[in-house]
């Protein structure tokens, strides 16, 4: 067991790879600061209202995810990118399962808290500014309040901007849909988890090769869909659910609808939200046990 | 402590060994020769575990190196020829790398970078490349491992680092530990080593201890037009003509390992059916 995964080993490692990155994770995170501050800041300048709203705020912290997130796991394993760099990571004596949650470790977990928390930091400090800027404004009283009103047109009060929660599925934060954080967050995880793979499995230029990879991917599911799929349903088919619905219509126009059981869609659901990241995460461990110089 | 079987390796354009078969023994410091491109890093990367034969055995301090398991990681210590240093200073270095290594020594760190004259407090990144090498080739004997790898070492080492190096790893082996040093640069590894592995063309075309070389070879200054004639590689010089002969008359000469690797590499069968005999 001790040569599969040993618990002090696993300390050790996080601490070793903690101190020689750290300068570039610190950076890394300092440039998302940087990012939403000025981001923040420039919104500000313009002074809407509605900048701070929930859908801006949601939409800042989601866009920004999926990039420092992916840009992040592009660099999981940088140092397949030199042969010595190779070298010194393989001979290192640790497990090949305590050397990938290590790179989870950071990769994944440390840097979703860094991020939310960067984010939250920023973004409440943004918006206590943003608030107290408009006060006036806010009361509805000013003239610059009335020209808002005018231009965007509203009725109402305008109201301070609260800080979002964006793991909640509250109807107001949405992007797309409601309660569309969940699914959101659902997407991230195995994306970010392609993008690792996609740095364990090509030494240069991996974030390019892994976005053209996961877009062929996208057109091949597009393909078998059209080509494969579709063809073996019966005519006048339209699936109404991806997985559990379909409403054929006959000839005389009566509609006949097919709903297979609850459990079969709660299960694939589950599978898609939470079964792809695991998949993921064990071929970039065949991945690493593979790894030659 | 080696053990070496039928070991077949190629790259997509070129084969490197076809059925290549070596035992290491402990307690040896072993010098491997061979021309650039005949395979010795990779030979050792294959040890190493850093690469995978396409057919063959490989077996090291009983574990499979392809596997890379942690007890098989612990026991051995590769210095490759480009290698990597972090960002941080030699102590931290230390603190953070020596726990992987179960008999790493401390003092025997500090006392082989005193040798090397290198200040314990010292930047890795602010050294020079002879310093960083110096620094990993005591950190790898300090780590007390079973199996040292040393891809040319004495590459970027001054004049008097490699007189440092010979004398540090002559006090470092043991009857438990084996070294294997790579290296084209032959005459570096004169008074270091004590078994000579020749490679060339796949294959091990010698593989002998330094004393059986002596009593199977003499190598010497000849001024006798026939002894120059029936010698198995000569070579002239400016006053006479150096010669590896067979050492018929039992005679003890300092082996010249550069003329022992050109002799082997001019006439491998008859060097190779004088050891078999």
């Amino acid at each position: 067991m001790s040569q599969l995964f040993k618990l002090r080993r696993f300390y050790l490692l996080l601490g070793k790879h903690w101190f020689e990155n750290r300068k570039a994770y610190l950076l890394f995170l300092v440039t998302i600061a940087a990012f939403f501050t000025g981001w923040f800041a420039f919104t500000l300048m313009i002074g809407n209202p509605y900048s701070f709203g929930p859908y801006n705020q949601s939409m800042l912290y989601f866009g920004g995810l999926f990039i420092a997130g992916c840009l992040s796991a592009s660099l999981a394993f940088r140092d397949f990118a030199t042969k010595p760099k190779k070298i010194n990571y393989l001979v290192l004596p640790a497990a090949i399962a305590e050397k990938l949650l290590c790179v989870l470790f950071y990769g994944v977990l440390i840097f979703f808290v860094a991020y939310t928390l960067i984010f939250y930091v920023t973004d409440y400090l943004a918006l206590k500014v943003a608030n107290n800027a408009n006060a006036a404004m806010l009361a509805g009283h000013s003239e610059k309040a009335v020209e808002w009103k005018q231009r965007f047109g509203l009725t109402g009060d305008l109201r301070p901007s609260k800080l979002i929660n964006v793991f909640s599925p509250a109807a107001d934060t949405y992007i797309f849909y409601p309660g569309d954080n969940v699914d959101l967050f659902s997407a991230f995880f195995p994306i970010q988890s392609a993008f690792i793979l996609g740095s364990a499995y090509f030494a240069k230029n991996n974030l390019f090769k892994t976005m053209v990879a996961l877009l062929l991917l996208w057109l091949l599911f597009f393909v078998v869909e059209m080509k494969i799929f579709f063809p073996l349903l019966p005519e006048n088919v339209s699936v109404s659910s991806v997985l559990t619905n379909a409403t054929v219509i006959d000839n005389k126009g009566n509609e006949t609808h097919y709903t297979l059981p609850f459990w079969i869609g709660s299960v694939a659901t589950f599978l898609m939200r939470f079964g792809i990241t695991p998949v993921l995460w064990i071929a970039i461990y065949y991945r690493m046990k593979e790894k030659e110089i | 402590m080696v053990c070496i079987q039928n070991l077949h390796f190629s790259y997509p354009k070129k084969q490197i060994f076809g059925g290549l078969n070596l035992q290491i023994k402990a307690g040896n410091i072993y010098g491997l020769l061979g021309k650039n491109g005949t395979g010795k890093s990779t030979l050792l990367s294959n040890i190493a575990g850093l690469l995978f034969p396409k057919s063959g055995n490989i077996s090291v301090l009983g574990f499979n190196p392809a596997k890379r398991q942690p007890a098989f990681l612990q026991d051995i210590f590769f210095i490759p020829e480009e290698f990597h240093l972090p960002d941080v200073s030699i102590g931290r270095f230390v603190k953070y790398t020596s726990p992987f290594y179960r008999w790493f020594n401390e003092e025997l760190f500090a006392a082989y970078l005193a040798e090397f004259q290198i200040p314990y407090n010292s930047n890795l990144q602010r050294l020079s490349y002879g310093q960083k090498k110096k620094v990993l080739i005591s950190f790898g004997l300090a780590a007390n491992t079973s199996l040292l790898l040393m891809d040319e070492p004495t590459n970027g080492l001054d004049i008097a680092g490699k007189s440092q190096l010979r004398k540090i790893m002559a006090a470092a082996v043991d009857e438990k530990k084996s070294i294997i040093i790579s290296s084209h640069q032959v005459k570096d590894l004169e008074n270091l080593i004590d078994s000579v592995i020749i490679i060339d063309e796949g294959g091990i075309v010698l593989d002998e201890g330094i004393e059986r070389i002596g009593a199977k070879l003499s190598f010497k200054i000849s001024y006798n037009a026939s002894e120059v004639a029936w010698a198995i590689y000569s070579e002239p010089l400016l006053r006479g003509t150096v010669v590896v002969a067979m050492n018929i008359d039992n005679d003890e000469s300092k082996i010249d390992l550069e003329l022992l690797y050109k002799a082997t590499m001019a006439n491998p069968k008859l060097i190779q059916s004088i050891f078999n005999d």
